[in-house]
C-alpha cells in the first residue's frame, strides 16, 4: 500500500503554501515530516484529510496497482491542538465513537481494553473532557486510530504535550502499528524524527524533498537538516 | 510633548487604517477587491489614516450637537415649548449642569480609563507613562473644548442668548470636568480605588442625576434663575480657581505608571471588545461542569441508546439548563399574561371582550409571536459552539449519512421542545375566549390551534435548516454568513405581510399551513441534498 501526492497545490489569498508537492509514502515506515513555522505542514494535512479543499493535485491510495483517490474515513487525523465535544466524558465519547464506526471495528475489544491499551487512569474516564489536560485529550485522539485502524495516520505535532513516560508508550505503541500503517508525523523537534521515524521529509518553500536514510544516522545529521531548512534548496 | 502626542497619533491612526481595510476587506464581493498586500501599501494607508481622522473630527462634532439637541434641547422643547425662551433657558441649563458637570464627571473620567491604545503605548511599546498621560490628556482637553464651542453656541442662540454665553459654558465644563479627573486621580492615588469601575456608584449616580435633571420638565420650572447663577464672577471663579489647581496637580503628579498599570491588566475585558463578545457569547451556551452531577456522568445513563441518538440524548441532557430556563420563561410569561387576562375579566369585563375580539382577528400576530417563542436559535449556537465545532473536524462525522441521522434527531427534539409552548398558548387562548363568551366554535379552536402549532414546527425546522445550509456562526460565534442574514429578513418580511392578512382566520391558517409545508418540504429536501456540503466549520 502507499499514498501518492499528486502536484497538492494550495494558496492563501495571495500567499502560495503548497506549490505542487509530490511525493510516495509507503506502508510500514513512520515518517517525519519537517518544517519550519510556518511552511505549510498543517495545511497539507488538512488538505490531505478534507477539511480544507486544494487547489488542485489530489491524492491517492494505491493497493496493488490499484489507486484509488484517499478518502476521509481512510484517515486518522490527531491535531496539535486536540478538539474534543467537551460535553461527553472520555468514555462516552469513545463508546460514540465505536458505535459510528462499528463496521471499521475488529471485534474482541472491550472500552476497558482501549483504554488500558494507553493507560488511561480508571477515575478520569467518566469525567468531562472538558477538565481534561491537554496530553489527555491527545491520548484520547489515538485512542480513534487505535480504534479505527485507518490505513494513513496522520499526527500534527503530537508527542510534545506528553510527559516522558507517556511519549515512550506512545512511541512504542506507533512502532507496533507501523507494519499495517502510513504513518506521517509532522514535528519540528529534529530529536524526536530522528529517534522514531524511519524516514525524514522535509516541507519547505512549498514542496516535499526526502532526506537520505544513511544521513538520518550520520553524525553530521543536524547540521545537513537544518542548512536544508534554511536555505530550501541545499542538495543534500 | 507633541513628539508623544504624535506618535499616539500615529499608532491611533494605523490601527484605524487597518481596522478600516479589515473590515472593506470583509464585505462581500467588493472585498475580494482587495488584496493582502494593502496592509503594506504605505502611501494607501495614510489615505485610510486621513480619512479616519477627518470622520472621526466630524463625528466629534455632531455627537455634541446630537447630544445638547436630542438629550436636553428636544426635551425642553417638547415639554416646555410655550414657556417664554428665558425659562426654557433655565430648563435647559439645568438639564446641562446635572448631566454634564455632575454625572459625567463621575461616569465619564478618562484618566482611568481602560484603553487599548493605552496598553499598546505604555505596556507594549514602552512610552513613559506620564508623558503619554499629559499628551493625550492635553490633547482630549483642548478637543473637548472645541468639539463643544460650536454645539454650545447654537443652542444658546436658540434660546435667544448672547453667544458668547456659549463659549464661556464650554470653557466652564472643560475646566469642571479637568478638575473631576483630578479628583477621580486623587482618589485613586488615596485609596487604590477607580471611581469609573465602582458600577454601583456609577449606575446610582446615572439614575439620581437623570432623574433630577428631567424632573423640573415635570414641574414646570428650573429651581433657579440658572443663567444668573451659572454666568457670575463667583460661579465662574468657583469653577477657574479648581480647574486651574486640577491642571497643575494632574502635569506635576508622580505616579501615574501605577495609574496606567491599575487598568491596564492583559486580562481586563474592557481593552478587548471582540473577546468581550466572544466570551459573552460563549458564556451564554456554555456547558457547565456544575450543571451535571457525578452520577450523570457514570456509564449506563443512556444505555439502549447509539451514535447519533446515544450523542444527542447526552448532549440534550447535559444542556437542560440552557434549554429548559428558556422554555419555563416562556411558560411563565404565557401564564402571567393568562393571568393578567382573567384578572382583566373580573375586573374590566368591556375591556377583556375588546381584547378578545382584537385576538380572534389577530391571527397572523402569531406569526411573529411564534417566532420569538421558538428558542431554535439558541439550541443551533449551543450545539455548534458545545458540540459540532469539535465533531465536525472529524471526517466521519462529515459524512452525508451522519449529518443526516443527526439532523433527524435533532429535528424531533427541537420540535419537541417548541411544542411545549406552542400547546401552552394554545390552551391560555383558547381558555380565555371561552370564558369570554365571546362566540366560539370548536372548528374556529381548532384552526386557532393548528395554526399555532404549525407555526411552531415551521420555525423549528427553520432554524436548524438555517443552520445547517448556512452555518452561519464562526468559531467566535458571531454571524458570518450574509445569506443567513438575507433569508432571515425575507422571512421576517414575510411575517410583516401576513400581518396585513384581513380575511377569515380560516383562510389565513389554511395560507399558513400550506406556506408552512411548503417551506418545510424545500428545506428537508435542501439539507437533504447539500448539508454534507454546507454543514462546516468556516
Amino acid at each position: 500500500m502507499e499514498l501518492v501526492l499528486d502536484n497538492i497545490r494550495k494558496n492563501y489569498n495571495d500567499k502560495q503554501v503548497l506549490k505542487g508537492v509530490d511525493f510516495t509514502f509507503e506502508k510500514g515506515k513512520i515518517y517525519g515530516l519537517l518544517g519550519r513555522n510556518g511552511a505549510g505542514k498543517t495545511s497539507l494535512f488538512n488538505c490531505l484529510s478534507g477539511e480544507t479543499p486544494m487547489d488542485s493535485g489530489g491524492a491517492f491510495l494505491r493497493r496493488n496497482e490499484i489507486s484509488l483517490p484517499l478518502s476521509e474515513s481512510e484517515i486518522g487525523y490527531v491535531f496539535s491542538l486536540p478538539i474534543l465535544p467537551e460535553f461527553l466524558t472520555g468514555y462516552e465519547f469513545v463508546k460514540f465513537y465505536m458505535d459510528i464506526n462499528r463496521d471499521k471495528i475488529q471485534t474482541g475489544r472491550t472500552i476497558e481494553d482501549y483504554f488500558n491499551i494507553i493507560s488511561f487512569e480508571e477515575e478520569d474516564r467518566h469525567r468531562l473532557i472538558k477538565g481534561y489536560s491537554h496530553g489527555m485529550k491527545n491520548k484520547i485522539q489515538m485512542l480513534c486510530f487505535i480504534i479505527t485502524r485507518p490505513p494513513l495516520i496522520l499526527l500534527d505535532e503530537p508527542l510534545t504535550s506528553f510527559d516522558v513516560v507517556v511519549a515512550l508508550e506512545i512511541k512504542k505503541l506507533l512502532r507496533e502499528m507501523k507494519q499495517d500503517h502510513i504513518i506521517i508525523f509532522s514535528t519540528h523537534i529534529l530529536q524526536l524524527a530522528a529517534d522514531l521515524c524511519d524516514e525524514l521529509v522535509i516541507l519547505n518553500n512549498g514542496v516535499l524533498q526526502e532526506i537520505p536514510a544513511d544521513l538520518l544516522r550520520s553524525p553530521e545529521f543536524e547540521e545537513k537538516v537544518i542548512s536544508l531548512l534554511r536555505d530550501g534548496n541545499g542538495h543534500a | 510633548m507633541l513628539r508623544t502626542l504624535n506618535t499616539v497619533m500615529e499608532v491611533r491612526g494605523v490601527s484605524g487604517a487597518n481596522r478600516l481595510i479589515y473590515y472593506f476587506r470583509g464585505i462581500p464581493v467588493l472585498g475580494k477587491t482587495m488584496k493582502d498586500s494593502v496592509y503594506s501599501n504605505w502611501a494607501l494607508k495614510k489615505t485610510f489614516t486621513v480619512i479616519a481622522l477627518i470622520l472621526r473630527i466630524l463625528f466629534a462634532f455632531s455627537t455634541r450637537f446630537a447630544y445638547l439637541g436630542l438629550i436636553i434641547y428636544l426635551p425642553v422643547l417638547m415639554t416646555a415649548g410655550d414657556l417664554p425662551l428665558t425659562q426654557q433657558y433655565d430648563l435647559y441649563l439645568h438639564i446641562l449642569v446635572l448631566l454634564s458637570f455632575a454625572v459625567s464627571a463621575v461616569s465619564n473620567a478618562i484618566i482611568l480609563e481602560s484603553k487599548r491604545d493605552k496598553y499598546i503605548c505604555v505596556k507594549l511599546m514602552r512610552m513613559p507613562a506620564d508623558k503619554y498621560m499629559h499628551a493625550t490628556l492635553s490633547l482630549k482637553g483642548i478637543s473637548f473644548f472645541v468639539y463643544f464651542v460650536p454645539a454650545m453656541m447654537v443652542f444658546a442662540g436658540l434660546f435667544g442668548a448672547p453667544l458668547w454665553h456659549g463659549i464661556l459654558l464650554a470653557l466652564l465644563l472643560t475646566l469642571w470636568r479637568t478638575a473631576a479627573e483630578a479628583l477621580h486621580l486623587l482618589v485613586f492615588d488615596r485609596k487604590g480605588i477607580v471611581v469609573v469601575k465602582q458600577n454601583a456608584l456609577v449606575w446610582s449616580v446615572i439614575g439620581i442625576g437623570y432623574a433630577l435633571a428631567f424632573l423640573p420638565l415635570y414641574t414646570g420650572s428650573a429651581w433657579l434663575d440658572m443663567d444668573t447663577v451659572l454666568i457670575s464672577l463667583p460661579a465662574v471663579l468657583a469653577v477657574l480657581l479648581p480647574g486651574i489647581i486640577a491642571v497643575i496637580y494632574i502635569a506635576r503628579y508622580p505616579r501615574f505608571r501605577n495609574a496606567v498599570d491599575a487598568v491596564t491588566k492583559i486580562d481586563d475585558p474592557l481593552l478587548d471588545m471582540s473577546r468581550m463578545m466572544k466570551e459573552a457569547n460563549r458564556k451564554q451556551v456554555e456547558t457547565k461542569e456544575q450543571d451535571i452531577s457525578a452520577e450523570q456522568l457514570q456509564p449506563g445513563q443512556f444505555t439502549g441508546k447509539n451514535g447519533y441518538a446515544y450523542l444527542n440524548a447526552i448532549f440534550f441532557s447535559r444542556h437542560r439548563r440552557l434549554l429548559v430556563q428558556p422554555i419555563q420563561r416562556r411558560l411563565m410569561i404565557i401564564a402571567g399574561l393568562s393571568a393578567a387576562g382573567l384578572l382583566l375579566q373580573l375586573t374590566a369585563p368591556e375591556l377583556f371582550a375588546q381584547l378578545i375580539r382584537y385576538l380572534i382577528g389577530g391571527l397572523p400576530v402569531f406569526v411573529i409571536v411564534m417566532n420569538f417563542t421558538s428558542i431554535g436559535e439558541l439550541v443551533c449556537k449551543a450545539m455548534f459552539f458545545n458540540c459540532d465545532l469539535s465533531l465536525l473536524r472529524y471526517g466521519f462525522y462529515r459524512e452525508r449519512a451522519a449529518i443526516l441521522s443527526n439532523f433527524r434527531i435533532r429535528l424531533l427534539r427541537l420540535s419537541g421542545l417548541n411544542l411545549i409552548p406552542a400547546a401552552a398558548i394554545c390552551l391560555a387562548l383558547n381558555l380565555l375566549i371561552f370564558l369570554s363568551g365571546e362566540g366560539w366554535s370548536a372548528a374556529e379552536a381548532l384552526i386557532f390551534s393548528g395554526t399555532v402549532l404549525g407555526l411552531s414546527l415551521f420555525f423549528s425546522v427553520h432554524h436548524l435548516f438555517m443552520y445547517y445550509i448556512f452555518q452561519p456562526y464562526s468559531t467566535e460565534l458571531n454571524m458570518r454568513n450574509p445569506f443567513f442574514t438575507i433569508v432571515n429578513s425575507i422571512i421576517t418580511g414575510v411575517a410583516v405581510i401576513a400581518l396585513q392578512f384581513k380575511g377569515a382566520p380560516g383562510q389565513f391558517a389554511l395560507f399558513v399551513l400550506l406556506a408552512a409545508a411548503a417551506y418545510t418540504l424545500i428545506a428537508l429536501v435542501l439539507v437533504y441534498r447539500y448539508s454534507h456540503r454546507t454543514f462546516r466549520v468556516k
